[in-house]
């Protein structure tokens, strides 16, 4: 049985009997139980479907901002990377925060390659119902750089225990309100102790980026250059993203900037996105997710997120009243951060 | 709010599974599918972009009628009828071989399960075929010897665990996507990539070896390989006297072959042959990947005897990680040959001569008798209806007027009829030659079931109402049959029940059904019992023929070779964004702006010698016809040898293209043909 959805769904359908949202969007089952979709909810009946698994196919947020229309109310149940992408897509105007009910989900890593049906926690897995120790292998490679599991940004927060308990934390006004429809007591929650996960995270970013840092120049520059000899513009890394909103996108043959039908593209192609979503990336690792040749892309962005944060000291995805420093990531930044390509 | 309805991308043969994005009734985007075993979340630009021809203008919405040079609006009822009456009165009349139905790779199953059904059990005759005929027939015909089964012998996911991954003719970056990102995956797991292609494309980025032989020269290098093999001992002998036979005859055949005259023939050099036969033999498993470039040549059967013999002599047959794996260009062309669109085989790849299966599959449709003698192939048909032996055709989902070779002699053939329907979603180049075109419903508006390259049955999903008045295929020829007095043989009314029957007569499918295909994976053939699993990996206790049978193959030249009028080696190919004869990339916007135009692609040395400049107009001429395009000034191709993609109608590839047939698989030579250039002022 899927480990506390019925809380989850409890708190959701009550949402909508109550006329709070007009509109759930979650993952669900598909075809079979491993099967897990986006779903646009509107009937109350289709809330059953709704799984809670740590396995996440694509950005809700991303989906939202594509899909969604603005002006309905809409409750999204998030991941913390979920709810930073929609932070981001709300300050480019794709999203009316007013009209996001997020129901955020305590996220310690979801898995890529699905193995059953699998929760991840803060030292330990369960995979088809058996408990077992955490095998930072099995996670998502941007997840084993995430220092943010908890969705603070999330009206509501809900913390999945091994044992099977659900304990729900209230994050704002709104959150009062959407609890109060539930029907189902929740629990207040202690916080949560995110230590662990930050020195995970900590040290995964120093392996993933340390190895590229550690390059020479010229080594460093062959690495991303083969990386992106097999690149097939499939355009999937930037229909994944949800910074890359753009009704119209820089990287179409008719802007002119990258010639059509050229394949690999010019290193412009990767460059371009680069500056474009640099400093805003939320490492949701949905490029790399998408991407048909396994270019390791989320980690390119994350680093240069990382660094160029640091130096404007700015954190994508945690407040919307600080906006990003575009336009402020120029040659010398890329620089820094050892993306030195062409 | 929107919908994700879980189904088939319409594209290539690998089958990757997609989501239609449906609101408002209508398909509004496609996303990847996380849970399907192929595509695992990814697509490829044309799998991202499949929706995007859906509502293009274009759709034919209505049946037209030929009035003169233009057509007219007709309803369904009187199409069907006018239909109905042509088809009979040309059968009473001419006779049941004066008819030929073109069924298409690109519908399902079902429909071209109906198409042969309706030929052969309607009308009488085995003149039912459609492209696979000018794609991968030799595989059919050259595995199916070699082997006993003429499919893909391992699974795509199963690339990954080959130590040694042999690519020839095939431009797997941008034709196959998602088979070629199995192979970078098995690069990141030490495999080592051999490329053996006349073309410098993208895979030779990252492959260890590319061996850049001449077009049409593929049994010379196969054979030398080979020769090496044997000289070094490095050859399977447990595998070759346990599992095959005829191996004698392969040695006697290569005793007395030099490298130094392969080398000469194909101009690689010898060592690089030692080099490649070395990799592939040694490799603990070794996979061979192949698609049109082996197969569209007057040798293609040769060729992939070849291929066999290869993996045969080195025992890379029946384990994960190996075998001889052709790569289907269409969705569908894996089923439509499956169900029997084919000139000489009853669905399930019984022949139509063998008067056993023939009754036996009389019996299951309850009828009296089959027609025996195999019917006309693809180019065939054409030579008939230009002899005026063909005098209707029913042609479904295809346009020859821009696919096949010799277009200039289609467009005669296609004139000459009496009569010719076209059932389609556009008004094709093809369509607009008919007498009555009929609306189909698109892949995105109806069920079904598509067969993948590596034998997949799976489950296309309705996501939206179909546009206009276009029916479905299937439901289409059910009316006909209907009207022509034969509607108990066609009284269906939706595609689970067609697959019902279908599996009954398809020995491969007989263990499926919609329910057991209702999960991402679908099922493998052959899947004989309902508590089959099916099956990913072919040949692994035996051969489906029992001993596998090496063919021994001489090197035969291509038809036509470049001489002083025609000095240059024209192949030709397909590009990544663009799909066969455009009747759907090029109405997709974001597709069409990729690629909008065809080309001709020219090595420096050669564009210097004859004064072309990069972008210009040449105008490139052959044997059968003219056609000006863009040079494209490029190491991408060899010196003497020049490329065209065969996507474009106004610069069209199969102007040019030899018809010249394999002797036993009917394939045309889309391959190899000499041409000249010259400058246009
Ligand atoms: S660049 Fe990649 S990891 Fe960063 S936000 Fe976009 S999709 Fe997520
Ligand atoms: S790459 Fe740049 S232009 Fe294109 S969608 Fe992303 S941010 Fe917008
Ligand atoms: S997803 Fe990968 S292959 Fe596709 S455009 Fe992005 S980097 Fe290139
Ligand atoms: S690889 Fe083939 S099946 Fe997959 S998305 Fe691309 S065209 Fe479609």
């Amino acid at each position: 049985m899927a480990k506390c959805a019925e809380v989850v769904q409890d708190i959701l359908r009550g949402m909508l009997r109550e006329r709070l949202v007009d509109e759930v969007v979650a993952f669900g089952r598909g075809l079979t139980g491993s099967d897990i979709l986006p779903l646009f909810i509107t009937d109350e009946q289709d809330i059953d479907r709704i799984v809670t698994t740590s396995y996440c196919p694509s950005s809700l947020a991303k989906l939202v901002a594509r899909y969604g229309d603005r002006n309905k109310k809409m409750a999204i149940v998030v991941r913390s990377c979920d709810a930073r992408g929609l932070v981001e897509i709300a300050k480019r105007r794709q999203v009316k925060p007013e009209n996001l009910y997020l129901v955020g989900i305590e996220c310690y890593g979801v898995v890529r390659e699905k193995r059953g049906e699998v929760y991840i926690f803060a030292d330990k897995m369960e995979v088809d119902g058996e408990m077992m120790p955490l095998d930072e292998a099995a996670l998502s490679p941007n997840c084993r750089r995430c220092e943010y599991p908890v969705p603070t940004m999330a009206d509501i927060s809900c913390r999945i225990e091994p044992e099977g308990d659900c304990l729900v934390t209230v994050n704002t006004e709104k959150g009062k309100a959407m609890l109060a429809t539930a029907s189902v007591p929740v629990q207040d929650a202690p916080p949560s102790d995110v230590a662990a996960i930050k020195e995970r995270a900590a040290r995964w970013q120093e392996k993933d980026f340390g190895d590229i840092k550690r390059m020479e120049p010229g080594e460093r520059l062959d690495y991303w250059l083969s990386q992106f000899d097999r690149c097939i513009k499939c355009y999937g890394c930037r229909d994944a993203c949800p910074i890359c909103v753009c009704k119209e996108c820089c990287l179409e043959p008719d802007r002119g900037l990258i010639k059509g039908g050229e394949y690999p593209p010019e290193t412009l192609f990767h460059a371009v996105r680069l500056t474009h979503v640099g400093e805003s990336c939320v490492n949701c690792g949905q490029c790399e997710a998408a991407c048909p040749m396994e270019i390791p892309v989320s980690k390119l962005y994350h680093m240069l997120s990382k660094e160029v944060g640091s130096i404007f000291n700015y954190e994508p995805g945690l407040d919307i009243d600080s906006l990003p420093p575009v336009s402020m990531v120029d040659e010398e930044d890329l620089l820094k951060t050892g993306v030195d390509f062409g | 709010m929107v919908r994700f309805v879980p189904t088939i991308c319409p594209y290539c043969g690998a089958g990757c599974g997609i989501l239609l994005v449906a609101g408002n009734g209508a398909v509004v985007d496609t996303r990847p599918w996380s849970e399907h075993p192929v595509s695992e979340g990814k697509l490829c630009i044309k799998g991202y972009n499949a929706h995007e021809f859906i509502y293009h203008p274009d759709r034919l919405k209505t049946p037209l009628i030929r009035e003169g040079d233009s057509f007219n609006e007709i309803g369904w009822e009187q199409a069907i009828k006018l239909v109905a009456g042509k088809l009979s009165e040309t059968r009473d009349r001419n006779g049941p071989d004066s008819l030929a139905f073109m069924s298409s790779s690109k519908c399902t199953n079902e429909d071209s399960y109906l198409l042969q059904k309706f030929a052969r059990v309607v009308i009488g005759t085995n003149n039912i075929d459609q492209c696979a005929r000018l794609c991968h027939m030799s595989t059919v015909v050259g595995l199916g010897a070699a082997f006993g089964s003429g499919a893909m012998t391992n699974s795509i996911a199963d690339i990954e665990e080959a130590g040694c991954v042999f690519i020839i003719g095939s431009d797997t970056m941008s034709q196959h996507p998602l088979v070629a990102r199995r192979i970078v995956k098995a690069r990141e797991n030490g495999a080592r990539i051999i490329l053996a292609d006349p073309r410098r494309i993208q895979v030779s980025r990252f492959a260890d070896m590319h061996l850049r032989h001449k077009p049409g020269t593929d049994v010379a290098l196969l054979n030398g390989m080979m020769k090496y093999i044997l000289e070094r001992g490095l050859e399977d002998r447990d595998f070759i006297s346990r599992r095959t036979e005829g191996f004698e005859a392969l040695e006697q055949a290569l005793a007395d072959l030099s490298l130094d005259e392969v080398e000469k023939i194909t101009g690689v050099p010898k060592g690089e042959i030692e080099a490649a036969a070395q990799l592939y033999a040694e490799a603990e498993a070794s996979c061979i990947i192949y698609a049109m470039g082996i197969t569209q040549h007057t040798t293609g059967t040769d060729n992939v005897l070849s291929l066999a013999n290869l993996a045969m002599l080195t025992g890379n047959i029946g384990r994960p990680g190996c075998g001889v794996n052709p790569l289907r260009g269409h969705n569908n062309v894996q089923g439509a040959c499956d169900v029997g669109a084919l000139a000489e085989f009853l669905p399930g790849y019984q022949a139509v001569a063998d008067e056993q299966k023939r009754k036996a599959v009389a019996q299951a449709w309850g009828v009296a008798e089959l027609p025996a003698s195999p019917g006309f192939t693809a180019v065939e048909m054409m030579n008939a209806a230009v002899e005026g032996r063909v005098k209707a055709m029913y042609i479904m989902g295809e346009n020859p007027m821009v696919s096949d070779p010799d277009i200039g002699h289609v467009e005669q053939a296609l004139n000459a009829l009496d009569f010719l329907v076209v059932q389609d979603i556009f008004l094709t180049e093809t369509a607009r030659l008919a007498d009555i075109v009929l609306p189909a419903s698109s892949w995105a508006e109806r069920d079904g079931t598509f067969t993948g390259t590596d034998r997949r049955v799976q489950r296309l999903r309705q996501a939206a109402e179909p546009l206009g008045q276009s029916r479905p295929d299937w439901a289409i020829i059910c009316e006909l049959a209907g009207e022509m007095k034969a509607g108990d043989s066609f009284a269906f009314s939706s595609t689970a029940q067609i697959f019902d029957e279908m599996k009954k007569v398809t020995p491969q499918y007989a263990g499926m059904s919609f329910a057991r295909l209702e999960q991402p994976a679908g099922l493998q053939w052959p899947c004989p019992r309902e508590d089959h699993p099916g099956t990913s990996i072919l040949h692994v206790e035996q051969f489906t023929r029992g001993k596998g049978k090496f063919h021994p193959v001489v090197y035969r030249a291509a038809a036509e070779n470049p001489d002083k009028e025609f000095p240059f080696i024209l192949t030709t190919g397909r590009i990544m964004s663009q799909w066969h004869s455009r009747s759907m990339t090029g109405r997709s916007p974001t597709l069409n702006a990729e690629s909008p135009e065809g080309y001709v692609e020219i090595n420096p040395d050669d564009a210097r010698k004859l004064g072309v400049a990069d972008r210009a107009m040449v105008e490139v001429r052959s044997r059968r016809g003219t056609v000006q395009t863009r040079a494209r000034v490029t190491d991408r191709v060899a010196a003497g040898v020049v490329f065209m993609p065969f996507h474009f109608a106004e610069a069209a590839a199969n102007r040019l293209t030899n018809a010249a047939l394999d002797p036993v698989a009917k394939i045309p030579e889309f391959k190899v043909c000499a041409v000249a250039l010259k400058t246009v002022k």
